[in-house]
């Protein structure tokens, strides 16, 4: 290849021969693992406020995926990122290797934000762990690892703002997360500050989806699988999104899955387009 | 199935002893949250599959301990 091109893409590189000869038996084979670092979701969209995934998503980001608890003996472990399909992805290897055939479940979704202080999903209770691993088989959607809620939640420090993007990858409906009021997805997909302090869209789609909830001034957009769903004036704009839990809201658990979910604390909006691309170039969800 | 009672450190000796028992070290720290009910004199908990005792068993818990949410 020349100088620069490939420049920034992830490669996996093979050998053979042993070289000792300068026979023909020895070379370099560069295998492209599909992503470039500019493909990595908060290197071209910075400032979320925190962004919980199981694909690595800022190039920057050194830190793991998540934390699991193995069910066999209630051991935990951090699980990373390795090279795969689409980049860099949860490190399934080591995941289903340390729960074996056991179950294991999620205590920590680490925030790959480049906040100083990361805001960690976290539930400190065994019986209220959502499954990412169940009977040693990593669980999945749209063949990518996946959460699976109906357990409990977890818990993250207070996000307020007044405007703002969520983005989140989920399947199944329910309760998916407290912001105050609630973020709900069943026949509509509403966002509810309290009382009649609400915008829904309506949606007969519990399947694989993208959604967007979006404020910007005093109109709050909804959009699922990269298309405007509705758009409304949001006469309240002074109660402000105060996300604390992901997978339900009260008492109410979400048990669909989760895969991905991304808050900003400012208006996506012109970014929008390219943020559901990319997220949907590797969960290829419509 | 859960446990009730309306003594909730009969709930907590429980959730001490699963915690004893199943040695949660790291992030996790116990079993399960107590959950009260809106009535404030009753209490409840998860039960672990592994744990017994000597406590009122129910198969689950009714609508009355869970307020819906304001829709």
């Amino acid at each position: 290849m020349s100088d620069l091109e490939g420049y920034g893409k992830i490669y996996e590189s093979t050998y053979w021969g042993d070289g000792r000869d300068n026979t023909i038996d020895w070379g370099i084979v560069y295998k492209d693992l599909g992503e470039s670092a500019a493909d990595l979701l908060l290197d071209t969209y910075s400032g979320a406020a925190a962004a919980y995934s199981l694909r690595l998503l800022r190039t920057a980001y050194s830190g793991n995926a998540i934390r699991v608890r193995r069910e066999s003996d209630n051991e935990e472990q951090d699980i990373g990122f390795r090279a795969g399909d689409g980049g860099k992805i949860l490190d399934t290897t080591t995941l289903e290797s340390f729960c074996g055939s056991s179950d294991g479940f999620v205590t920590t979704w680490y925030d790959q934000s480049d906040n100083e202080t990361p805001n960690n999903a976290t539930q400190t209770s065994a019986s209220a762990q959502n499954k990412i691993v169940s009977s040693g088989t990593t669980i999945t959607l749209s063949g990518r690892p996946s959460i699976q809620g109906g357990n409990g939640q977890l818990s993250i420090d207070s996000i307020p703002a007044n405007n703002f993007s969520i983005i989140h990858i989920n399947e199944g409906v329910g309760f998916l997360a407290n912001i105050g009021g609630y973020i709900r997805i069943s026949d509509y997909y509403r966002y509810n500050f309290g009382g009649d302090n609400y915008v829904s869209a309506t949606t007969l789609a519990p399947n694989l989806s993208l959604y967007n909830g979006s404020r910007d001034g005093t109109s709050l957009t909804l959009r699922r699988n990269g298309s405007e769903m509705n758009s409304s004036p949001f006469t309240s704009n002074t109660t402000a999104l105060g996300v604390t839990t992901l997978f339900g809201q009260g008492s109410f658990s979400y048990s669909g899955k989760i895969s991905e979910f991304i808050i900003y604390d400012s208006n996506q909006g012109s970014n929008m387009s390219g943020i559901e691309t990319n997220i949907n170039d590797f969960y290829s969800i419509y | 199935m859960y446990y009730t009672s309306t003594n909730r450190s009969e709930l907590v000796a429980y959730n001490e002893s699963v915690n004893s028992g199943e040695g949660y070290n790291g992030t996790t720290t116990q079993w399960a949250e107590i959950i009260e009910h809106p009535n404030g004199a009753d209490y409840a908990i998860l039960k672990h599959p592994k744990y017994d005792a000597e406590l009122t068993i129910e198969e689950s818990l009714g609508n009355d301990w869970f307020p819906p949410i304001e829709e």
